[in-house]
Formats: C-alpha cells, sequence, structure tokens
C-alpha cells in the first residue's frame, strides 16, 4: 500500500506499465533542430541576444535622456539659485509668518481699533476688502478688531 | 574532430564547451533531448503540434540562459523546469482564451501477442478511463502524476524539475495516485466488492487477465457490457 512517505503504488505501476506514451512521430522530429536554430536567429535579431531583455535597454535610455536634459540645462542656463527660497510668489499674495516677536506686539496691543473713515473712497476699499457684511462701517466711526485690522496692513492699506 | 567528441561528451561537458563557444554543443544537446522533452510536453498538452512547438521554445529560451547556468544542477532537470514551465503557461493561456485544442490519447496499448480480441477491448476501455482520470487532476498533481507514470521521472528528478520539495513531490502524487484510482474505482459493475482496498474494475480486470486460476469469469462479466 502506497503512502505519502513512499508514494509509489505497485499496482499502479503495474496497470501503467501495460501502456506507454506514445513516441514522438518521425514527422515530428524531421527539422526539429533547424527549426529550432531559426527561432534562435530570430530571437537574436529582436534583441534577446545582447544578453539582457529589449525593455532593460529603454529604460536605460530613458534614464539617460533625462540626464542630458538636465545636464543641458544646467550647461545653458547656469546652477539654479536655491539662495532664495522664495520663488515666483507674487508680492500681493506674500503673508508674513509672523515671528515670536510680532506675537508679543500683537498681544500688547489693545483688542479694537477706533477707526474713523475719512472719504467715500476708503469706505469703497474697505467695503471691496470685506464685502457687504461691512455695512456697519457707514457710520464711518467705528471700532474694528484688531484680526480685522491688521489685514488692512496685509492689503497696504493704513486705516490708522 | 569536435562533433565527433561532443558525440561522447556528458551534459556537462557539453553545456561547458557551450559556455566557451562552441555552437555545435547546444546542437547535440538539442538531439539529445528533443524526443524525451516533446514527448513529455505532449502527455502534459495532449496534443503534438503544440508539444513540438512547446520544447521548441524552451531550447530557445534554454540557449539564452546557458550562457549564465551555473551547473549547480543537472542540465537536464535545469532543461525540463524550463519545459514544464512553458506547457503550464500555455495550459493557462488556453484557458483564458479559452481555446479548444482537440486532445489526443498519450497513452497507447503495448501490443501483446497473448491479447484475445476481448482484452484489447477491455484494455482499451481501461486506457481512456485512466486517461480521464488523470486529466481531471489538479494541474500540480497531474505534472506529477505525469512525469512519474508516463515519464519515468525519479521523484527526486520531479522535485528538481518542478522547482518543489521532495515532499510536496511525494504528497502530490499520493493524492493523484488516490484520485485516480478512486475515479476508476467509480466504474464498478453491478455485483462487485466496493472493498476500498481493492482497486478498481480496471485494476480488476488486470489482474484476472494476468491470473488464468480465475477460470475467466471476470472476463465474461466484461464481455456482457460492463465495462
Amino acid at each position: 500500500m502506497a503512502t505519502i512517505e513512499n508514494p509509489d503504488d505497485p499496482e499502479m505501476k503495474k496497470l501503467i506499465s501495460k501502456y506507454k506514451v506514445k513516441p514522438v512521430p518521425d514527422s515530428l522530429m524531421k527539422n526539429y533542430l533547424s527549426d529550432v536554430r531559426k527561432k534562435i536567429e530570430i530571437e537574436k535579431s529582436q534583441g534577446q541576444g545582447f544578453g539582457f531583455p529589449v525593455w532593460m535597454g529603454a529604460v536605460v535610455l530613458m534614464y539617460s535622456l533625462a540626464f542630458a536634459f538636465a545636464f543641458g540645462t544646467y550647461w545653458v542656463e547656469g546652477r539654479p539659485d536655491f539662495s532664495n527660497p522664495v520663488i515666483a510668489v507674487p508680492e500681493t499674495e506674500m503673508i508674513p509668518v509672523p515671528s515670536s516677536t510680532t506675537m508679543i506686539k500683537q498681544a500688547e496691543r489693545p483688542e479694537a481699533v477706533d477707526i474713523k473713515i475719512e472719504s467715500d473712497a476708503e469706505l469703497g476699499a474697505i467695503l471691496a476688502i470685506f464685502g457687504e457684511d461691512m455695512s456697519f462701517l457707514d457710520e464711518r466711526e467705528i471700532s474694528m478688531d484688531v484680526e480685522r485690522f491688521d489685514q488692512f496692513e496685509i492689503q497696504g492699506m493704513s486705516l490708522a | 574532430m569536435i562533433s565527433a567528441n561532443l558525440e561522447t561528451m556528458t551534459d556537462e561537458e557539453l553545456v561547458l564547451e557551450f559556455q566557451r563557444g562552441i555552437e555545435p554543443a547546444f546542437n547535440r544537446l538539442v538531439s539529445r533531448y528533443q524526443e524525451k522533452s516533446t514527448r513529455l510536453a505532449f502527455s502534459m498538452l495532449r496534443n503534438w503540434e503544440t508539444a513540438r512547438e512547446i520544447s521548441q521554445n524552451a531550447f530557445v529560451k534554454a540557449y539564452f540562459g546557458l550562457k549564465s547556468f551555473k551547473r549547480e544542477s543537472k542540465f537536464g532537470t535545469w532543461f525540463f523546469r524550463i519545459l514544464v514551465n512553458q506547457a503550464r503557461d500555455e495550459i493557462r493561456r488556453r484557458m483564458r482564451s479559452k481555446e479548444q485544442v482537440m486532445a489526443e490519447d498519450v497513452l497507447t496499448v503495448i501490443p501483446s501477442l497473448h491479447a484475445s480480441p476481448s482484452q484489447e477491448i477491455i484494455m482499451e476501455e481501461e486506457r481512456k478511463r485512466l486517461e480521464a482520470a488523470v486529466a481531471n487532476l489538479p494541474e500540480n498533481e497531474q505534472k506529477v502524476f505525469v512525469m512519474r507514470y508516463f515519464n519515468d521521472f525519479s521523484l527526486q528528478e520531479i522535485a528538481e524539475s518542478l522547482g518543489i520539495a521532495l515532499g510536496t513531490v511525494k504528497a502530490s502524487l499520493f493524492h493523484a495516485t488516490q484520485k485516480v484510482r478512486k475515479a476508476l474505482k467509480n466504474v464498478c459493475h453491478p455485483g462487485e466488492s466496493r472493498d476500498p482496498d481493492r482497486l478498481d474494475s480496471g485494476f480488476s480486470a488486470h489482474k484476472t487477465l494476468a491470473d488464468p486460476s480465475s477460470g475467466g469469469r471476470r472476463n465474461d462479466n466484461l464481455e456482457k457490457g460492463g465495462v
């Protein structure tokens, strides 16, 4: 009786010994070697014969081109200036990050600032910045909280 | 002179010669393995034309891989591993594309002068059932079964060719054999013993045919249309 350790089944062997795998037809073996050689030549012509697959060559070529482009740019335009980290940001969009000193200053400042609006132009500018919700400015003399007041400074306006 | 030497060289020597740039050494390896590889591919793919194609492709792959072959294993097992992988890919490709291929019979009855026409019919039926049972095995078990029983590979050769552990080969072969036995047993005839330790009707028929003391009773049953 066969076991997993000795799986050869004598009776199965006996049964199968009555049969054999069909012999390979002679016609199938004709030109076998020459057909193999032809296939090898075809593979060689398609790049297999270089020792590495064609796709690998394509990757190497791609990286070479990328390097050449980067080097070419450096050659023509020179080394890029990395000393100034702020690059190409329009001045109007620059928002200063409050330093610790500024924070202290802000903490020392009063919670609200009294503003007296002198002209219609100033009122127009304020409304343009804050929108319709600033209708209270019609009073022309208001008390504005510091945060809002600071936004005028950011926009380059001085109301003080 | 070189070709005369190549005839007598071992596989390992031929591989070494090929790696030194002697191309005819590879031709000699092809000639040496072409028939065995085509037969193995056929027993897995059940189609001669496909078997020839696949075995040739395996040689092409071997040609390009041989230059970096480190000779840590035998050329034969290394090559059959390529072949089995190619055959497996072909089977999967067929399954994906649902391609129908004319499945040919793998086994043939060894002609015997002593076999009567009725015995030949019984053997032919038995052969068909055996092939159907093997064809229904899971892929891995089928490969192991076919390599062991149809192509006479040793268990170690199977393990190396398939790149699996010897224990896995043993387990696969054991389970495959059990399944084939069971499949053949399911074609039992009315009134026959269903003792699980007894082999199937095919085995029994074989045993009875081989044993004259049985008086031919088994043959009579079979001739009455049992098989």
